[in-house]
């Protein structure tokens, strides 16, 4: 949460590392790295680059 | 400390030597370049202490430019003032003027990487709230530019409350002086107006402070503010104090109307992530238009599998940096310090005084600086992963396969600097945030093969074991191959076991911040590397010091005078029948023979016999005993001690020694070092914490005696134990 991870927060998805855990994120133009198990209690919409839902 | 601080200024430099305008807290986000610029700020005017009670550094420092001088204190970097680590709550305590012995700083330097607003904005807003004077400062402002990020300066300053911003890079100094003559100005200026990022729990406050009563008065707004969001915490090092039992209520229920069955920190990054993304989107640009071939070589390397060879690769250096590279200049060293012990036996009459500067100062001061150059290599190569942010990557890399042996991604470089020593790998362990993963990686450090263990392995391996082909492997080798394996079967195993006992709990949250790659900067290095060499000697190297003169002392006191006459009578009667070259020879024989002798009435050879006992059942007798026992301070004095007991000298080369142990026998004309024997003690160096460097720096590390005292007596029993069953099983 302290690293931005928050409702509204745009996150796009960079990449799984060995094993596919853990996952990289992107959130503001900065990389957070979380875990498959955390990262899944996280709710997402996925958006178009007009910023509206898809 | 005022008048030691205005000694340090030169005065020729300034014309006169002032009083600082105040003290200056430096802070940010970690990797924000706040080290760069305290060091590009404060030059060497630096002074480093301990923070009382605590292992966290405390470096001070002063920076003098034009008619301001200020002292600045570099705070561990934080993302927030809600701490979870040790760092964090320094870092929090100290700015809330907590910490004994630290001054409440007058104003503060934010810290921001503008390449990651974002995250530093969080934290800026509520070092505002703080009520202190405040300036920003805005590093890695190049990269940025590259990156082709346009951060609109004016306007965040506008929505900052009018705080002074400055773009800086600390590599170069640009924007350094402006930033320090603003913080001259500011420190004597009333603090900046409140952000509206959050107003209702400014109102909050507001409501709060009169129904606090009196006692309110204890307590600034910003403090208030952190009881409303975090409650009463639990008190911990520098935390709060708790607030008056009437006070209870209305926090409360302010809290309900401000939360209600929300989680309070999530509504606080709720409300402060809102207000940067609107500020974001009105101060921040960004051309997608860059595309750099370096950017893209860098995404590709990020990919797992590059990754993984890059890893492999750069610990590939690491090592044989630290093996080969180092080699030369210890056998210098060691060359030195011999030729040192010997100038000063000659000098000196013989006798105790002789001894004791040749075997106790100079051999304890050698084994000390020994290690010096594997050590400064690895602190060099650490120091260069995590100011490249390539040790956030690695983390990241292998936190899968770390995880499924009870570790996390963040233990796997201390854990691979303990293959050389322990030491300065425990010391790194600082980077992992989770309590649990920290003790447990710096539980299972001392067991990985560290390079005081090679010389023990090496001789008897080379002695005992058949240099002959199994299979395909070279037995030898396969033994050495499988005292690595135990070292790490011993690590893992003891990881996983305390995090099913002692250690046990659920997953932590590993959020991880991937900083960007990026080059670092050598001064910063070379500070970085100064200081941690000087904790090395400061905290491993005096214990080994004294360690080494104590095993000294055991080994030579009490002198038997009976023992030095026949050494005296012997020589005189050889020299009669014999000359020249032959009687030197039968000189050193003779030397070597009374060494023995001292050695075995000595404490220490005394000591050797009295727990024969209980390490006879290990196949051990009362000399293999003593040289264990004086090897459980330093192990790597276990080669000398035979070379002395076994009266081939200290100094001996292995070929004689090994002669020497394999005609070894007991009493009875058995021989000690049979195979089993040898095996088991060669698991018990794999697997016993002989080391009171490591001993030290886990004290120090954990800031309790529990652990160290756990790890010596744990490693020891399952040494102990292993090398028992390999011995009586093997015998049998």
């Amino acid at each position: 949460m302290v690293l931005g991870l928050v409702e509204q927060a745009e996150i796009s998805f960079l990449r799984a590392s060995l094993g596919g855990d853990p996952l990289e994120f992107r959130i503001f133009g900065t990389s957070i790295s979380l875990r498959r198990d955390q990262a899944r209690r996280f709710s997402v919409t996925q958006i178009g680059n007009d910023g509206e839902p898809r | 400390m005022a008048s030691r601080a205005e000694v340090a200024v030169p005065a020729g430099k300034i014309g006169i030597t002032r009083r600082a305008a105040g003290t200056v807290a430096v802070v940010g986000n970690p990797n924000c370049g706040k080290s760069s610029l305290f060091n590009r700020l404060t030059g060497m005017s630096q002074r480093t202490a301990n923070y009382p009670g605590v292992t966290v550094e405390r470096r001070m420092g002063r920076a003098t430019i034009g008619d301001t001088a200020l002292d600045l204190i570099d705070l561990p970097g934080t993302y927030s003032l809600s701490p979870t680590s040790m760092d964090e709550r320094i870092a929090v305590g100290v700015l809330f003027g907590r910490v004994p012995g630290t001054p409440l700083p007058d104003a503060i330097l934010a810290v921001v990487d503008s390449t990651r607003l974002y995250q530093g904005l969080f934290l800026v807003q509520q070092l505002v709230e703080l009520g202190r004077p405040i300036v920003v400062a805005l590093t890695m402002s190049d990269a940025a530019e590259r990156d082709g990020l346009k951060i609109d300066i004016a306007r965040l300053q506008n929505r900052l409350g009018g705080v002074e911003i400055f773009p800086v890079v600390a590599t170069t100094g640009r924007g350094v002086k402006a930033l320090v003559a603003s913080l001259g100005q500011v420190i004597a200026s009333p603090p900046p107006e409140p952000i509206a990022s959050w107003p209702e729990l400014r109102s909050a406050v507001d409501e709060l402070e009169p129904a606090l009563g009196p006692e309110a008065a204890g307590f600034t707004r910003a403090e208030i503010e952190r009881f409303i969001v975090e409650g009463e915490v639990e008190p911990e090092t520098f935390s709060a104090p708790l607030l008056p039992p009437e006070a209870q209520a209305p926090l409360a229920s302010v809290r309900e109307r401000l939360f209600g069955n929300e989680p309070p920190l999530a509504e606080e990054a709720r409300q402060r992530y809102r207000w940067i993304r609107e500020v974001l989107a009105e101060v921040q640009t960004t051309s997608s238009v860059v595309s750099r071939r370096s950017a893209a070589l860098i995404q590709w390397i990020n990919q797992p599998w590059p990754s993984t060879v890059l890893f492999v690769l750069s610990m590939a250096i690491v090592f044989q940096a630290v093996f080969a590279w180092a080699t030369p200049f210890m056998d210098l060293i060691d060359a030195g310090m011999g030729a040192a012990g010997a100038g000063a036996a000659s000098v000196l009459p013989d006798g105790v005084l002789a001894s004791f500067v040749a075997d106790g100062i100079i051999a304890g001061v050698g084994s000390v600086i020994i290690f010096l150059p594997q050590i400064l290599i690895l602190f060099l190569f650490i120091i260069l992963m995590e100011d490249t942010g390539y040790l956030a990557r690695a983390a990241f890399l292998v936190d899968r396969a770390m995880r499924s042996i009870g570790l996390s991604g963040q233990s796997v470089i201390p854990l691979l600097s303990s293959f050389a020593c322990a030491v300065p790998s425990i010391m790194a362990t600082r980077v992992i945030p989770n309590r649990r993963d920290r003790i447990a990686t710096i539980m299972a450090s001392p067991f990985m093969t560290c390079s005081a263990r090679l010389p023990v392995y090496a001789l008897l391996i080379a002695a005992f074991v058949p240099n002959r082909e199994l299979l395909i492997f070279n037995l030898q080798g396969a033994v050495l191959f499988g005292l690595y394996l135990l070292g790490i079967v011993g690590g893992v195993g003891t990881a996983l076991l305390l995090k099913h006992s002692a250690l046990r709990g659920a997953a932590p949250a590993f959020v991880l911040a991937l900083p960007e790659f990026r080059v670092p900067n050598l001064r910063t290095v070379a500070l970085k590397l100064l200081d941690r060499v000087r904790i090395f000697l400061r905290r491993a190297g005096t214990v080994i010091f004294v360690v080494a003169v104590i095993v000294w002392a055991l080994a030579y006191f009490p002198r038997s005078d009976a023992v030095e006459a026949d050494r005296l009578a012997a020589r005189a009667q050889v020299a009669i029948t014999l000359e020249g070259g032959q009687l030197e020879a039968a000189f050193e024989a003779i030397d070597n023979e009374a060494a023995a002798e001292h050695l075995a009435q000595s404490w220490l050879g005394r000591a050797g016999q009295w727990v024969e006992p209980a390490f006879a059942p290990l196949g051990w007798d009362w000399r293999v005993s003593a040289a264990v026992i004086a090897g459980f301070p330093a192990r790597e004095v276990v080669v000398a001690v035979l070379g002395t007991i076994y009266a081939v000298g200290g100094e001996a080369d292995e070929a004689s020694l090994a002669e020497r142990l394999t005609s070894a026998t007991w009493p009875d004309g058995r021989a000690v070092f049979t195979l089993p024997m040898v095996l088991g003690l060669l698991v018990f160096y794999a697997w016993c914490l002989q080391c009171a460097a490591t001993l030290a720096v886990i004290r120090r590390e954990t800031n309790s005696w529990r652990w160290p005292v756990f790890a010596w007596a744990y490693m020891t029993v399952l040494g102990y134990t292993a090398a028992l069953l390999i011995y009586q099983i093997g015998s049998a």
